[in-house]
């Protein structure tokens, strides 16, 4: 182990004194300190393809979010309770006042979640479920047999 | 990402709160001064009148007055806009509208065609002209930089911040979920612990500004208009088609019956506007118009407006605004709350002072990324390259941007009243200064730049009163005396600003004397030297 992963370790243990440390304190001190590519990504064996996993999963947050929001927004505007009447429809609205709301927690999922696989393809999926279900609940869609 | 969601949102938080800190720092700092928008302005222009209070008679003779003095208008027959006078309690409609400020009562006017006149309340003839005031961007100009920042356009400014304050309401969320202990880290403060310390200041400040943060980034983005809007059934508004106007003529119903009925539903005291218009194939309409600075002032004009048919006094129009449903009023809610329009002086403050702690919450979160990382590596010798260029940019942008600011009150004082453009002069020179700052902070040691640039912000904050009193007369003799603690308050918060800076820069200079760097700082030595070698 170098001095710096020493330092490391001792930056682990902060103010705490020798005697004061647990066992599972002192393993952890004794682990080595290894790159930062295989720590945080298992499935990262490089750092370019830890980088290239990071850019992935951002673009994943940025699409899935805009595509997964406005779907959502889209069944809050067929569930919501208030007039749509033009000129103030009042569930788009409501619809878009909420949907900060609705994409902050997306993608902190996106970010999340373990598998790209899944931070790619879920928020797809999610989207289509949404306009299928605003589409079955508008007037003219699938509940009444005709087109959006 | 991470073996956990918290270690997931901990590493989400730590980027985007480096990536976005600048600018929601700058967005930050000059928003809370766009609350005093309107005293900034005041103060900008010295030429201005003291404000003095006018009683004013009741508003039907006031009508009837600016009538007369209508009717003798030949122009004013394509329609015409009384305002009357307020006592200046509420905050205007800044730079769309230049009839207001607050703390500065406005007199009755008239409007019509192109020509606007100031009457008197009580005989209805023309006010002389204010003195002309000095070409200046006042404190409208800090509101601008805050949505929309500058050298870009305004499209490219509003998104650019919309974006960051997605980023900032993502870094505050994430914030939160990593902060399980929220309520203990709240009375947690460890000072000189280095990491640890700065890490309890940022929780400090975090939580103590949260709900306000919460607030004002939503509401932001709102306002922003960049939110995700739904693809489907999103039924546009459409503008209502354009109709021609007939001439028009002094209403033939009586005037103060048609108050009495406004008053009972807008409130007493909360008439703001009466306009008179001839749609072609309609009788003609005199709208009133709720006072500026309510709950729905600009961009709701529709609804918050009565008509009355001019010629039989009915009501024709109840407005939307009353008994709207709640996502209207949520939208206005967060507009006002975003504004601040409601407030009064006590709020007020608070928004700003607020503003000013999630500044600071955003610098000592900054300030931690850089002191984690070099306390991680700085022991084993130099840190890295782009460490170096964050912490210089750190110093360069927390107390360059403040230095900045002043340099542009500097500016409204000192440049010539006859130069060309002066009002963007005031605004380049904000921008050259900070470019300087940041130059500065690139340059010299770190430790050192931090010491001197506190003391020129301490300086430049603090000499702004005197250099008022040099150069107008309306400096806090004159302002105390009157009693027009609104303007004196710009001095004073000036001055509080300077004394602030002063002594963050005395505490910094202390602790850099009392330490081996500090030393250091004082006698440049060949240590400095060595430690560039190593640094390279």
């Amino acid at each position: 182990m170098s001095q710096g992963d020493m330092r490391r370790g001792d930056m682990r243990r902060g103010d705490m004194g020798q005697g004061d440390m647990s066992r599972s304190d002192k393993r952890r001190r004794d682990l080595p300190v290894v790159d930062k590519a295989r720590t945080d990504g298992p499935r990262c064996p490089t750092l370019l393809a830890y980088r290239l996993a990071v850019t992935s999963r951002i673009l994943a947050a940025i699409v899935g979010s805009f595509l997964l929001t406005p779907a959502l927004q889209a069944v809050l505007i067929e569930t919501m309770p208030f007039s749509e009447a033009p000129p103030f429809p009042q569930n788009s609205l409501g619809a878009s006042l909420l949907g900060f709301a609705i994409q902050v927690p997306i993608v902190l999922w996106i970010i999340h979640v373990p598998s790209l696989v899944r931070a790619w393809t879920w928020p797809l999926l999610a989207t289509v479920l949404a306009y299928g279900l605003a589409w079955g609940l508008m007037p003219g869609g699938l509940a009444t047999g005709g087109l959006p | 990402m991470k073996e956990t969601f918290r270690q997931s949102m901990a590493w989400f938080h730590t980027w985007t709160g480096l990536v976005t800190g600048w600018l929601l720092f700058f967005v930050f700092l000059t928003g809370s001064a766009a609350y005093f928008k309107d005293d900034l302005t005041r103060w900008m222009k010295p030429e201005l009148p003291l404000p003095v209070q006018v009683s004013h008679p009741p508003i039907a003779g006031m009508v009837e007055r600016a009538h007369a003095f209508l009717a003798r208008q030949p122009e004013a027959a394509a329609g015409w806009t009384i305002q009357l006078p307020t006592d200046g309690d509420r905050v205007g409609c800044g730079a769309n509208c230049s009839r207001m400020l607050r703390g500065y009562p406005s007199p009755l006017r008239v409007q019509w065609a192109d020509h606007t006149e100031s009457l008197d309340s009580q005989t209805g003839e023309p006010l002389p002209p204010l003195p002309p005031t000095r070409d200046t961007g006042g404190g409208d100009r800090f509101e601008d930089l805050h949505f929309r920042l500058h050298y870009v356009t305004r499209d490219t400014g509003t998104f650019i911040v919309a974006l960051v304050a997605m980023l900032g309401l993502l870094a505050v969320v994430s914030g939160i979920i990593v902060h399980r202990r929220i309520f203990a880290d709240f009375f947690t403060f460890r000072p000189g612990k280095g990491q640890r310390s700065w890490l309890d200041a940022h929780n400090v400040f975090g939580v103590m500004t949260l709900p306000f943060v919460l607030m004002i980034l939503y509401s932001g983005l709102v306002e922003q208009g960049y939110m995700p809007k739904p693809l489907v059934r999103a039924a546009p508004i459409a503008a209502p088609p354009a109709a021609g106007h007939l001439p028009v003529t002094v209403p033939k119903a009586a005037i103060g019956p048609i108050i009495a009925r406004a008053e009972a539903v807008l409130g007493v005291g909360e008439l703001g506007e009466i306009e008179l218009e001839h749609p072609a194939g309609e009788a003609p309409l005199l709208r009133i118009t709720r006072r500026w600075g309510t709950e729905y002032p600009f961009s709701s004009r529709s609804g918050s407006e009565l008509v009355f048919d001019a010629d039989s006094g009915d009501l024709l129009d109840q407005p939307f605004t009353f008994g709207q449903p709640p996502p209207h009023k949520a939208r206005w809610w967060l507009a006002g709350a975003h504004f601040a329009w409601f407030a009064g002086d006590g709020l007020r403050w608070l928004f700003f002072l607020s503003g000013l702690l999630g500044a600071i919450m955003i610098a000592t979160g900054l300030i931690l990324w850089t002191v984690k990382r070099r306390e991680r590596l700085g022991r084993r010798g130099a840190a890295p390259a782009h460490l170096e260029a964050i912490e210089r940019l750190n110093l360069g942008v927390m107390v360059g941007l403040p230095i900045g600011m002043a340099a542009c009150l500097w500016a409204n004082r000192l440049l010539p009243l006859t130069l060309a453009d002066r009002a963007d002069w005031e605004t380049d020179l904000l921008f050259l200064t900070w470019l300087w700052v940041l130059a500065w902070a690139l340059l010299r040691p770190l430790a050192r730049g931090w010491v001197e640039l506190t003391a020129l912000a301490a300086g430049a904050f603090a000499a702004l009163p005197v250099v008022n009193a040099l150069t107008t007369d309306r400096h806090l003799g004159v302002t105390v005396a009157h009693g027009d603690w609104r303007l004196a308050a710009v001095d004073l918060t000036l001055l509080a600003l300077g004394l602030a800076f002063a002594l963050l820069g005395w505490r910094l200079a202390r602790r850099g004397a009392g330490s081996e760097a500090g030393r250091r700082w004082a006698r440049p030595g060949p240590e400095d030297a060595r430690d560039e070698a190593a640094a390279t």
